[in-house]
């Protein structure tokens, strides 16, 4: 039975990736405006968000540390503070983002404003992060979130014309009216969306926290090798339905609503109530994710224990850190700021800082000293320098393009 | 030490360029038309988001409490988009345009918020009603998003 | 107590790297060291390490530095950095192990104490570790 189970880290890491809020509204907004234009970027995302949590993943099996610890260790303290406050800052606006979306799915159940849903989806949080162990709350979110796997079957309940999606999947241009600027704006924001460092962070603080050894390598795999393609699975089908449903109306997506309309179009009350559920189950599982994350990060740059396997008292600077984190972006959230605005800004920013964070980690996994027998391979290698490369690339158009299209409205 | 300050002026002065950029109101003729055909557009999306949802509804294939977070959100975008091109001031020779696009976005947003009202107050009844303007607004909206298109 | 003489790059066998104690439970990182010229004229040796937000700051320096160190110094009450004696270092890899338990080292990490007394009164906090 635990085997069923064993795949629930690297789902849950996914769902922060690809299914989080800044990607529901920004994949049914590219399927709206671009059909699948741009499904090669889910592609790419999910090869390299492999590659990179795989690699972090074997550092912390062969280390027992995570993979944000050792950007100090090896960049030093100057390099290392840059990536923590970039990696803070980031992340601390996607706790906001995604602790509103919690209460968007709950407003879209109930048709009460979201704000007010906001004070009772962070306290949820609150009680589930001090209570329950790190392995229970991976199973409960992992498993939620494959309800978000009613989008796939909307696909096949629109009965789209199939030559249709499959053209637009193999036209990597823009659409007629649109400009290429807005199209590689998109590519950047997706990118950016789906590859976030967090995720490989907190997959490799999982790994340690799951307790895995280097005879758990196997298990580790599938968990990379089920989770992200599955995460691009989702991401790839909210695109479909919205493009299905949106881009002959001239639709353009704004809202989570929006996001799931084309459940309620293809499946009906049950599709979209199995829709909020998982939209639900998704923001909880990325709020848990992106404060864990931060957690860590500050923790291991400092070097104080933490973790979700001690209890707070054990972990009290990690817990006090973790918990301010929440009360602030709460606070934030309550100023009424737009969360779809404020991802779209961190997402970029984060796209930016992609090549920083993920150059440590291809460091050490070819370090032989540290890896023995563990180091990369070939493979790896060729992967993860090509990720890079393309990191390089996306860091130097990401902020141009948000300027010069005026965040993909132009 | 004075490259350092340097640096950080020259920041500043991205950052305020990035930010001017994207909120400055259009410029010229061509500016203001492309501006008012994205507008339509925009105003065009609410409506046929507004026309699914209550095609769903039609059918009982939604929550009523999503219908109605949905159309709430199709009118406070419609008179977000509106009153923000309103507040430009038109070039010479777009005074028509203007005026063609603010009869356009106020009946878009008098019909959504008649939908509003109706889904919040229950009168589900009333909706196919209301909904009758919807198909030929959102014909006009497509029509004036093309011919401002510079 | 043997003293071991040898040759390490501090910067990049020493520094920044994670302390454990005994029970393998983080203590901190070495933030900085302290350092003594011997008498009879041969290279510097470690005395000490230092550990936490406040030596890491003096070792960073420049604004950035200062910054954390002095917000650092505001959460202590004592009024120096706390210092970890060498001569409780075990080895240097793959982490710096130390032969003590961190409950017998007031010094490190009060903070750490501080607001875990307090969190422990809150239900379903556990006990701070004694």
């Amino acid at each position: 039975m635990s085997r069923v189970f064993a795949f629930t880290l690297g789902t849950l890491s996914a769902i922060g990736g690809f299914i989080d809020i800044g990607d529901l509204v920004a994949d049914a907004q590219v399927g709206a405006r671009f059909g699948l234009r741009l499904g090669w970027v889910t592609l790419v995302s999910v090869v390299g968000i492999s590659c990179f949590a795989e690699m972090a993943g074997r550092i912390a099996v062969k280390t027992q540390r995570p993979a944000f610890e050792l950007a100090r260790s090896r960049l030093g303290a100057r390099f290392g503070l840059f990536g923590l406050v970039g990696s803070l800052a980031v992340t601390a606006l996607l706790v906001m983002a995604e602790l509103s979306g919690i209460a968007l799915a709950l407003q879209l159940a109930t048709d009460i404003h979201y704000l007010l849903w906001v004070p009772l989806a962070a306290l949820l949080v609150l009680i589930v992060f001090w209570t329950l162990p790190f392995e229970a709350m991976e199973r409960i979110y992992g498993l939620l979130g494959l309800t978000m796997l009613v989008f796939v079957l909307a696909v096949w309940a629109l009965e789209p014309d199939w030559s249709t999606l499959l053209r637009s999947a193999a036209t990597p241009s823009p659409t007629g009216p649109e400009s290429w600027a807005t199209y590689l704006f998109f590519v950047v924001a997706l990118i950016g969306a789906q590859m976030t460092p967090y995720e490989m962070f907190f997959f490799s603080t999982g790994a340690v926290e799951s307790r895995w050894r280097p005879k758990d390598l196997a298990e580790l795999r599938v968990n990379v090798l089920v989770g992200f393609p599955l995460g691009g699975l989702l991401a790839l089908a909210i695109q479909a339905v919205a493009f299905i449903v949106f881009f002959q109306a001239g639709v353009q997506v704004e809202h989570i609503s929006q996001t799931a309309l084309p459940v309620a179009v293809g499946l009906g009350k049950v599709g979209l109530i199995v829709a909020i559920v998982g939209i639900f189950a998704a923001t909880f599982g990325a709020t848990l994710e992106t404060l864990f994350a931060t957690g860590y990060d500050v923790a291991q740059y400092f070097g104080w224990s933490y973790g979700k396997v001690q209890e707070p008292a054990r972990a009290a600077r990690f817990t006090a850190v973790t918990v301010g984190l929440l009360l602030a972006a709460t606070a934030l959230a309550l100023t009424t700021l737009d969360p779809i605005t404020v991802t779209i800004v961190a997402v970029v920013f984060s796209a930016s800082l992609l090549p920083f964070l993920f150059l440590p980690v291809l460091l050490v996994a070819n370090d032989r000293d540290v890896m023995g027998e563990l180091a990369n391979g070939p493979l790896a290698n060729v992967l993860g320098t090509a990720v890079i490369a393309i990191t390089i690339l996306i860091s130097l158009a990401a902020f141009p393009l948000l300027v010069l299209t005026r965040g993909g409205i132009a | 030490m004075l490259t350092r300050a340097f640096f950080a002026a020259l920041g500043v002065a991205v950052v305020v360029a990035a930010l001017w950029y994207v909120v400055a109101p259009p410029r010229g003729v061509d500016g203001y038309r492309e501006r008012a055909s994205s507008t339509a557009e925009a105003l065009r999306s609410q409506v046929q988001t507004a026309r699914i949802w209550l095609r769903t509804v039609a059918r009982d294939d939604t929550l009523l409490t999503s219908a109605s977070v949905g159309l709430w959100e199709a009118e406070e975008d419609a008179s977000a988009v509106a009153s923000g091109f309103e507040g430009y001031d038109p070039p010479r020779g777009a005074d028509e345009l203007r005026a063609d696009l603010s009869g356009l976005a106020d009946e878009t947003t008098s019909a959504l918020g008649d939908l509003r009202i109706a889904a919040h107050r229950g009168d589900w009844g009333t909706l196919p009603r209301l909904a009758e303007p919807l198909p030929r607004l959102a014909d006009r909206l497509q029509a004036l998003a093309r011919r401002a298109q510079p | 107590m043997t003293t071991v003489r040898a040759s390490i790059s501090a910067r990049i066998a020493l520094m920044d790297k994670q302390i454990v104690d005994r029970d393998r439970l983080p203590i901190g990182r070495v933030d900085d060291a302290e350092l003594q010229l011997p008498d009879d004229g041969g290279p510097p040796y470690i005395t000490a390490l230092r550990i936490g937000a406040q030596a890491l700051g003096e070792r960073l320096g420049g604004s950035v530095g200062g910054t954390m160190a002095a917000a650092a110094a505001r959460l202590r009450t004592d009024p120096s950095p706390a210092g970890l004696d060498v001569s409780l270092v075990e080895h240097l890899e793959p982490m710096v192990a130390v032969r003590a338990r961190l409950a017998d080292l007031p010094q490190i990490a009060p903070l750490e104490r501080w607001l875990a007394q307090r969190i422990q009164r809150a239900p379903g906090a556990g006990d701070a570790p004694q």
